[in-house]
């Protein structure tokens, strides 16, 4: 007869929200929003209330398991862990460390980050991990490290509600980020604007001063175009200029070519439009860019941001409260992920392996010497374990047969690898080919910390004992690295992996779980008295002066053409969230949506004949998927939309891998595809 | 995603000839004949409408009504049983608070309050039905059809 | 958020709490408990948990209790019950949800700020144990509401249109709202709200609910404050309780035994106006 309530951190997306676990009589009953927290402030969305849903699912995995013949079978933890550890030990012996590939997981807490890039760095001896934030902000954590220093959100969601001008671009903020949404409709309602930029027509754009739909694919020839009106109309911040940037000649020359007409003929925008975007927000007090995906998954992604970055320091927008570049981060822990460095090319707090310095620091701590050149990226570890060079992928909680571009090479990749190590909670595509499977915990049943969108540092709370024979992520990695002998590992608990992170993060050394305790910190917070950093950059930017970098547009690198006539892109819904394996296991959520439908402007509808849910095949040159469509002008003419949460109508079966060649991201906005009826055929 | 459907404004389509689609709950023991109440309607009006029998105006539920604005007619017509007259005893009475507070509710969210009807109908007095269902056909011809309006843009505070 | 009466309403709560504790007559006091920065709903069994009783923070707590007693059947529950919490209560002893003999009330009276909050008229219950009662609250008209009804009905609709389009359907407010707690919730049948849109379905979604509220609100406010979007769903639901009153004279939450008009006839239950007047 017991009551109880947990307080932790939603493990969805990248808000953040405060929740209780409502435990009665042992078993998870519900969640509700904590009143008290900054971003949830007594509210959440669909997917936060169903939170609990998925934890005690009949399909959580209980035991390990273990590939005989074609079939997985259940095993025990020793059998599993022993097999795992001697496997790795003959290809690190036999083919070199860099025969073999970690991906980590974003969903997972910062200690088990750390732990994993750790096992991964000291004891298999390589810089090959990387995850899911290649597919997503690479970009924006490359751009913004050149041109400021730090490649985080700038400003805090609760100081968004005191902006007086947004700017909304490539982000559908109402369906994937529903409290920053929340404050960008506050902020209306005490009169800021509001500008949404966006190639399709999404909730956000009713309410917006002015929306603007440029062409797909054309991001960095508008945002020039914003800057060149700036500049010629005088409206840029030349005090801001002079005492905080660098290069603005280079950029004055750069965006001079980009006259409203050159624009226009790229993007499709009227001149009259984008003036009257630059001019609200050149000339309001307190203007923020708000960003995700849209801007940042394309070949050109990295020349987004960057174009993004100099709008903001051109007009003095960045430092100040309601202000600054936020890129809004997806998964409940990618900042955190990122945070803790693992990446291929950084230590903690993006401290970079290459700096003899910073890894010398790592080296003495650890005891053991580490490897100097990083490694490779997420969808080039794929590549290589097709074209046979890494031999052993360690995969924790991501799912790349679906969140990958390009599946079907993805599946090859995979199958070809002599050992595929998966750590989940559930049974996934990625988890059927593996030789090794681990069950892991989910959020109610680890202690932890998370790092939500704006540096917020969170803990989660254990509610309930690990289901089944799973266990903690960091226990697993702890285990594995004790049979393989080496000590490094032994932690007694995730406060001590926390302890020993922050000794070794400038930016994290004053957080700590009696501190968390109180309240979450923001990032930098670098000892016992710093109460953490709202917003960053307010005196000057982490590399000092920001710098200028001008970039000239680029079209993505598929086009449509005769063959392949329509453009797809791709993105999310609000009401399952990514690869689905705990949202479409949540009844609340599925119920809402169970399959994926094709939008398809009803112009181009008719051409087709295609009607509201008829059948259809998209195809592109990479496979083809069948799905039903779905009639909207949410989309213009053109293009059709694909969310890539559903494993039966994987969009990323047509998406393009072409890379940004900087960040490495896939271009998984723009490609090009032909769609066509299937008629049902008649049974004699 | 957003289902609004641009609507013109409402004074224009007042010069347009427009013909009303209505909803009709009708109850079984009043009026047994779906054809009966079919033919109060001006025909062009009951080719656009729907008819359903209800067996009792008890059961209708504010669910049906919403409903069917949602779905884009243009208004409810809902007739039973004179009071004292219900098979059920006193079903319509039921009936008549919930469909005056429903009134009340849509008028609050922007429903003209002459798009639902709610008649009390004795069978044997066919005059007055059809002058009720007339007066009502007529009163939603010129205020024009229900549609989602354009989100409204509040003034700025400056 | 604290005035100079909190020490002593917080020792008369904890002391009646204490007392209901002692005397063995409940399992339980479910009432909120602060930890740091923190309030959230608690259970408290023993003495020394009372030192965390909370006298700040709101919360409908009443849901709280309805999913408790229904998992417990044999068990009494004592809970923290400000105005709004015991009208919840006495509409779910109405509807049936929770058998009023195995609960105990500890009466919390509000404060005027905390009444001004939630613009509450009757911001105490029947008996106080902690607290002072201020009496019954007047309130000016809310301006947005004001303004809304002052408009033509089809800017009104526009209005409404672009209020509730801001929706996300997280089903906060009915999640939030202790007496929207039925096993088929209406609002998940694709039957009456097409599932799977955002904004949903308007006017369904929130007209359906307000509807079936309507007789049982008692204006807690727990669903404004659910709703991350800012839709002015307390001020709504009071028109709307406005029009209850003006009706059939009624006002949910005051009396066990008065029943809801919408489900009795004329000789029960009379209505003011007429049906002519429809």
């Amino acid at each position: 007869m017991d009551y109880e309530t947990v307080m932790s951190v939603c493990p969805y997306c990248g808000c953040g929200c405060g929740l209780y676990l409502e435990l009665i009589d042992g078993h998870l009953a519900g969640t509700m929003p904590s009143c008290t927290h900054p971003i949830s402030r007594g509210a959440l969305c669909i997917k936060g209330w169903s939170a609990h849903e998925f934890v005690e699912s009949e399909d959580r995995l209980r035991k390990p398991l273990w590939k005989r013949g074609a079939n997985l079978e259940s095993t025990d933890w020793d059998t599993a862990l022993y097999f795992t550890a001697e496997r790795l030990k003959y290809i690190a012996d036999n083919y070199g460390p860099d025969s073999i590939g970690f991906l980590s997981s974003a969903k997972c807490t910062n200690e088990e980050n750390y732990a994993f890039m750790k096992f991964a760095r000291s004891v298999v001896g390589t810089n090959n991990i990387d995850h899911c934030a290649r597919l997503c902000h690479a970009p924006t954590v490359a751009a913004l490290a050149r041109s400021f220093g730090s490649g985080a959100m700038t400003n805090s969601v609760p100081d968004i509600e005191q902006s007086s001008c947004i700017l909304v671009t490539g982000s559908n903020t109402s369906e994937n980020h529903p409290m920053v949404a929340a404050r960008v409709l506050a902020a209306r309602e005490n009169g800021a604007y509001v500008v949404v930029v966006d190639p399709r027509r999404i909730h956000l754009a009713e309410y917006a001063d002015l929306f603007v739909q440029p062409r797909l694919g054309t991001d960095v020839a508008w945002i020039n175009g914003m800057m060149n009106i700036i500049i010629e109309e005088g409206w840029h911040n030349n005090d801001f200029i002079i005492r905080r940037t660098e290069q603005f000649e280079e950029l004055k020359a750069c965006v001079a070519t980009y006259t409203p007409d050159v624009v226009r003929d790229v993007t499709g925008v009227e001149p009259g439009l984008l003036r009257l975007a630059a001019r609200m927000y050149a000339l309001s007090s307190n203007s923020a860019i708000l960003y995700t995906m849209g801007i940042t998954e394309h070949t050109t992604g990295t020349d987004n941001v960057l174009a993004l970055a100099n709008l903001a320091m051109l007009t003095g927008q960045v430092g100040k409260p309601g202000s600054g570049i936020n890129p809004l981060r997806g998964q409940n822990n990618v900042q955190g992920a990122c945070d803790m460095g693992a990446l291929p090319d950084v230590l903690t707090g993006y401290q970079k392996v290459d700096d003899d310095e910073a890894r010398g620091k790592f080296e003495e701590a650890w005891g053991t010497a580490l490897p100097r050149e990083p490694g490779l990226t997420v969808v080039e570890l794929i590549d290589a374990a097709a074209s046979g060079s890494i031999k052993a992928l360690y995969i924790i909680g991501e799912n790349p047969m679906l969140s990958d571009p390009d599946i079907n090479h993805v599946r090859e990749a995979l199958s070809s690898l002599e050992l595929l190590v998966v750590q989940d909670i559930f049974m996934n595509p990625t988890a059927e080919l593996a030789t090794v499977v681990f069950p892991a915990c989910s959020f109610a049943e680890k202690e932890g910390t998370f790092t939500s969108t704006d540096r917020r540092v969170q803990k989660i709370r254990k509610a309930i004992e690990p289901v089944g024979d799973s266990k903690p992520d960091w226990e697993i990695i702890k285990l594995l690295a004790q049979i393989m002998g080496s000590p490094g590992l032994d932690f007694a608990g995730p406060e001590e992996i926390f302890d020993e992170m922050a000794s070794l993060t400038p930016t994290y050394a004053g957080i700590n779980y009696s501190r968390l305790e109180r309240s979450s910190l923001q990032w930098p917070c670098r000892d016992e008295k710093d109460p953490g950093t709202p917003i960053l950059h307010r005196e000057s930017f982490t590399r000092g002066r920001g710098v200028f970098v001008p970039v000239e547009w680029r079209p993505p690198a598929e086009v449509v053409d005769e063959e392949y006539p329509l453009y797809l892109t791709t993105g999310r819904v609000h009401f399952h969230y990514h690869t689905g394996t705990m949202s479409r296991r949540s009844p609340t959520l599925n119920r809402e949506m169970s399959s994926a439908a094709v939008d398809v402007n009803p112009e181009d509808a008719e051409d087709l004949g295609v009607e509201e849910n008829d059948l259809v095949k998209v195809s592109s040159r990479r496979g083809e998927v069948k799905i039903r469509a779905r009639l909207t002008r949410m989309v213009p003419p053109g293009t059709v939309f694909i969310p890539f949460n559903f494993q039966e109508s994987a969009a990323n079966a047509l998406t393009n891998p072409a890379r940004d060649p900087v960040s490495k991201i896939p271009e998984f906005k723009v490609c090009a595809v032909r769609m066509e009826k299937v008629t049902p055929r008649v049974v004699r | 995603m957003t289902t609004h459907i641009e609507a013109e404004d409402e004074l224009v389509l007042k010069r347009q000839p427009f013909v009303p689609s209505l909803a009709v709950f009708h109850c079984r023991w009043c009026l047994p004949e779906t054809d009966l109440v079919r033919s109060f309607l001006p025909p062009e009006v009951a080719e656009c409408s729907t008819f359903i029998t209800l067996n009792c105006t008890a059961r209708m539920e504010a669910e049906f009504a919403i409903k069917a604005f949602s779905e884009g007619f243009d208004g409810v017509l809902v007739l039973g049983c004179e009071i004292g007259e219900c098979h059920f005893r006193t079903g319509n009475h039921q009936a008549v608070k919930r469909l005056a507070l429903l009134k009340k509710m849509m008028s609050l969210c922007g429903v003209y309050p002459a798009r639902l009807g709610f008649f009390w109908i004795s069978p044997y007095d066919e005059e007055a039905i059809r002058e009720n269902v007339g007066s009502m056909v007529h009163g939603i011809s010129s205020v024009g059809p229900f549609k989602y309006g354009k989100t409204w843009i509040r003034p700025r505070p400056r | 958020m604290d005035s100079p009466k909190t020490p002593v309403r917080k020792r008369e709560l904890r002391d009646s709490a204490g007392l209901l504790i002692g005397s063995g007559q409940v399992a339980g006091v479910l009432g909120l408990r602060r930890i740091s920065d923190h309030v959230e709903p608690y259970f408290f069994r023993t003495m020394e948990e009372l030192e965390n009783l909370s006298v700040n923070g709101k919360y409908p707590i009443a849901g709280v209790a309805r999913r408790l007693m229904v998992r417990w059947p044999d068990e009494a529950l004592g809970i923290v019950a400000r105005g709004c919490d015991e009208r919840h209560l006495i509409e779910l002893v109405k509807k049936g949800s929770i058998a009023g003999d195995r609960l105990r009330l500890i009466g919390l009276a509000c404060t005027r700020e905390e009444a001004d909050e939630c613009r509450c008229e009757r911001p105490f219950p029947t008996r106080v144990n902690a607290g002072e009662r201020i009496g019954l609250c007047e309130y000016p008209p809310d301006a947005e509401m004001e303004m809304m009804l002052d408009m033509e009905i089809w800017d009104r609709r526009r209005y409404w249109t672009d209020v509730f389009s801001r929706c996300i359907k997280c089903y906060g407010c009915r999640n939030s709202c202790p007496l929207c707690n039925c096993d088929d919730c209406r609002l998940e049948e694709s039957r009456w709200v097409r599932v799977g849109e955002i904004p949903p379905e308007f006017p369904s979604f929130h007209l359906i609910r307000a509807f079936h509220l309507a007789d049982k609100c008692v204006g807690c406010g727990a669903c404004e404050r659910a709703c991350p979007m800012g839709i002015p769903l307390r001020e709504f639901h009071r028109l709307i309780r406005e029009e209850v009153k003006s009706l059939f004279d009624y006002e949910a939450g005051l009396a066990i035994d008065e029943k809801s008009p919408l489900i009795t006839d004329f000789e029960q239950g009379p209505m003011k106006v007429t049906p002519d007047g429809l």
